[in-house]
């Protein structure tokens, strides 16, 4: 431990666990809302959980706050979603130009524990693992949406709250919704992770509309600040087995962290190089680049449950409600990951993700607003819906 | 329950069991107590060993002793009648209704109540947060009671300087020699809280991102000598050692600002003309500010804008913003 790492005291001691998201998750504890009880997915889902303590309780609000994050964690509440659970992602409407993301909320927690989670702020009072069980209702509310909407294109993704997939042993939602993405015309599924639990999803039909995406970081951040994931090697791996079985691909490089100097960079290259060792440019959807931003007060919150962490040591700078790297830094970070990227893959297949015009002039300047990236993206090779042909639309 | 007055060296000062207060203000009490004594008897709790517990009115006590009085009313209640989680509510609705509490007092009771008398956090969140005039959140819960870990001397400064509860967690998050360093930088200034919990996290990031401990940082960088500069005002030292420590942490944001600074200094605008610009260079605009008051002064500064116009220093700025 560096000086440094004495100076700030270790009061809640989180045990570091080696690598091994190939595990399922077993919670400790499930709460179950009376109201979904009977549910169907509500029994499917105890029967994959056999010998896990369970309660049924009144009113899941009213259950105790488990002391600190590390024990809620290991806690699940099933219980159903009012209200809207479909909408658009937050880069929308701001200053950033967005591509017009769409996300489903199906699960709110996350089993894996990750130093920059944004969700140790987010979810700070009500910081279970949350699974809605009402997922036919809430796809309900994305067919509806999709028809009425029948002549724009829609990426639509469900790791807004969690990773998609963490949980997908037990919940199985990822096989209720490929299918069901499969069946629409105007909207491709993105299940973005960190973990390897594809396996059960290989052989689905999916007809181009499901990527499954992983999020990338060096091996050294990941083993240092995401905790319980999958290594890079098995990300790639688990990448390979989709790719093989003609799902799409995607990859985020998100958050990319700058602890000292834009030089570090070059381990991002790295990886770059390693996703391009392992895959056909062809079986990629999508690269996106976003670099470290957070809640102002999420370096105060992660820092005491991870005391030895240096994430948040990069030239930070307030932008609206969050933090994030001073302009010209992150210009000068993204030029040669870009430039990189763009010698492997066509430039429509990578993104900046909630990046402002002004950084985008300076990394790919034919970018001009977020219907640009959008039809971008939604024009990769795997999907045939033609934009060109109604370009009016937007 | 027995009323009797008892002499104030049978009491047990030193047992702290059921106590709240911290760093009390004794003076006007005392002034009370010179002029009509003890109004209202303290409560104590006589335990199995014979001796007495102060339960309510541990400030009376202090003030009897140091007028040097032998005796004091008291209630005095048997372990049979008054069980010790009883003793301690007691304590904190005769303090929390009586008063506010100050941070310490607050965290002191918050502790208890979870350490000795096994409230959950979910309890000591939604039941005595109201009761002792907070929100029921487990954010201000946590922050509340990690004030536990503050030293002695930090929790005096905390209450005597009235110290915000979100700094004085960010505190209690430094090591007892890290927190009595910073206590040799605090005790010369007096920042707002935006101000503290910038300097806090200044200091954090950099201890974190350079290896070093928050007191070689202090000394390396020669930070106490800007803060006890007798001659300065106390808002010019915060200020100082802000700009100090934002130099050390961001210190491309500060070079760029130094050149933007230099630059616009460049224009030789009139004493009524300014430029702003981002701070953090977000935001390409820039305005140009002025100030007049009759046609002539406006006349006159718009000819020094065009002077400073034409001998190209504004290109030099728009083009060292564009890079
Ligand atoms: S995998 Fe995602 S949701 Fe889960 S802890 Fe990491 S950042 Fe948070």
């Amino acid at each position: 431990m560096s000086s440094a790492a004495h100076d700030t005291k270790i009061r809640r001691l989180h045990t570091r666990k080696s690598k091994k998201a190939s595990l399922p998750f077993a919670p400790e504890k499930v709460w179950i809302d009376k109201k979904v009880a009977d549910h169907p997915q509500t029994i499917r889902i105890l029967n994959k959980l056999k010998n896990c303590d369970y309660d049924v309780v009144d009113n899941v609000k009213k259950l105790k706050r488990p002391s600190d994050l590390s024990a809620a964690k290991k806690q699940m509440v099933l219980t159903y979603h009012k209200g809207d659970a479909f909408k658009p992602c937050q880069g929308i409407g701001n200053e950033h130009l967005c591509c017009n993301y769409r996300v489903i909320d199906l699960i709110s927690g996350c089993p894996m524990d990750c130093s920059y989670c944004i969700l140790q702020s987010y979810l700070y009072n009500n910081p279970r693992t949350t699974v809605y069980v009402n997922i036919e209702e809430i796809l309900s509310q994305v067919a509806t949406f999709l028809s009425k909407n029948s002549q724009k294109f829609f990426r639509i993704g469900t790791g807004e709250l969690g990773d998609s997939l963490a949980l997908d042993p037990i919940v199985e939602f990822a096989s209720v919704m490929i299918p069901f993405f499969a069946s629409k015309r105007n909207a491709i599924l993105e299940l973005k992770t960190k973990s390897t639990f594809v396996d059960h999803l290989l052989d689905l039909n999916h007809r181009n509309r499901t990527v499954i995406s992983w999020s990338m970081n060096t091996p050294e951040i990941i083993e240092s600040d995401e905790r319980d994931t999958a290594s890079l090697d098995e990300r790639l791996e688990a990448a390979k087995k989709v790719a093989a079985a003609g799902m799409g691909v995607g990859f985020h490089f998100d958050p990319i962290i700058i602890k000292k100097d834009v030089g570090e960079m070059d381990r991002y290259i790295k990886v770059i190089d390693r996703i391009f060792d392992e895959l056909e440019p062809k079986q990629i959807s999508w690269i996106s680049l976003g670099l470290l931003r957070y809640p102002k007060d999420l370096p105060n919150l992660a820092t005491q449950r991870f005391p030895d962490t240096s994430l948040f040591t990069g030239e930070m700078v307030p932008s609206g409600n969050k933090m994030r790297y001073l302009r010209f830094i992150r210009e000068e970070a993204y030029r040669p990951l870009w430039e990189h990227l763009k010698s492997k893959l066509p430039p429509h297949k990578i993104y900046l993700c909630m990046e402002t015009p002004a950084v985008w002039e300076k990394v790919d300047p034919t970018v001009k607003g977020n219907s640009c990236i959008e039809k971008r993206l939604c024009n990769t090779e795997s999907i045939n819906f033609d934009y060109q042909a109604k370009p009016t639309i937007f | 329950m027995l009323l009797q007055y008892l002499n104030v060296s049978s009491l047990n000062i030193a047992d702290d069991s059921y106590r709240i207060t911290f760093a009390p203000e004794l003076e006007e009490l005392k002034r009370s107590v010179k002029v009509a004594g003890i109004i209202q008897p303290i409560n104590v709790r006589h335990t199995p060993e014979g001796t007495y517990q102060i339960v309510t009115g541990y400030k009376r006590v202090l003030v009897m002793q140091e007028l040097e009085r032998q005796s004091i009313p008291a209630l005095i209640h048997e372990p049979n009648d008054l069980s010790p989680t009883q003793a301690f509510l007691w304590s904190l609705h005769d303090n929390a209704v009586a008063r506010s509490l100050n941070l310490i007092e607050k965290s002191v009771a918050l502790t208890k109540l979870n350490q000795f008398y096994q409230m959950s956090e979910d309890e000591l969140a939604k039941q005595f947060l109201p009761l002792i005039g907070e929100e029921p959140s487990f954010k201000i819960l946590h922050q509340l009671m990690s004030l536990d870990s503050l030293t002695e001397p930090v929790k005096t400064h905390v209450v005597k300087s009235k110290v915000a509860l979100s700094s004085a967690s960010r505190m209690s998050e430094f090591t007892p020699s890290t927190q009595q360093a910073l206590l040799g930088v605090l005790s010369h200034i007096n920042p707002s809280t935006n101000k503290l919990n910038e300097l806090l996290a200044l200091l954090r990031e950099i201890s974190a991102r350079d290896g070093l401990t928050v007191e070689d940082i202090l000394s390396r960088y020669q930070l106490l000598q800007v803060v006890v500069n007798p001659t300065a005002t106390s808002a010019d030292k915060v200020s100082a050692l802000r700009q100090a420590l934002r130099g050390i942490r961001l210190p491309q944001l500060t070079e760029r600002q130094k050149q933007l600074a230099h630059l616009i200094q460049g224009l030789e605008l009139p004493t009524q003309a300014k430029v702003v610009a981002d701070p953090y260079f977000e935001n390409k605009n820039m305005k140009l500010e002025c100030q007049f008051s009759h046609p002539e002064e406006l006349d006159s500064v718009i000819k020094k804008i065009q002077a400073a116009f034409e001998k190209q220093k504004w290109q030099e700025i728009f083009e060292w913003y564009r890079t």
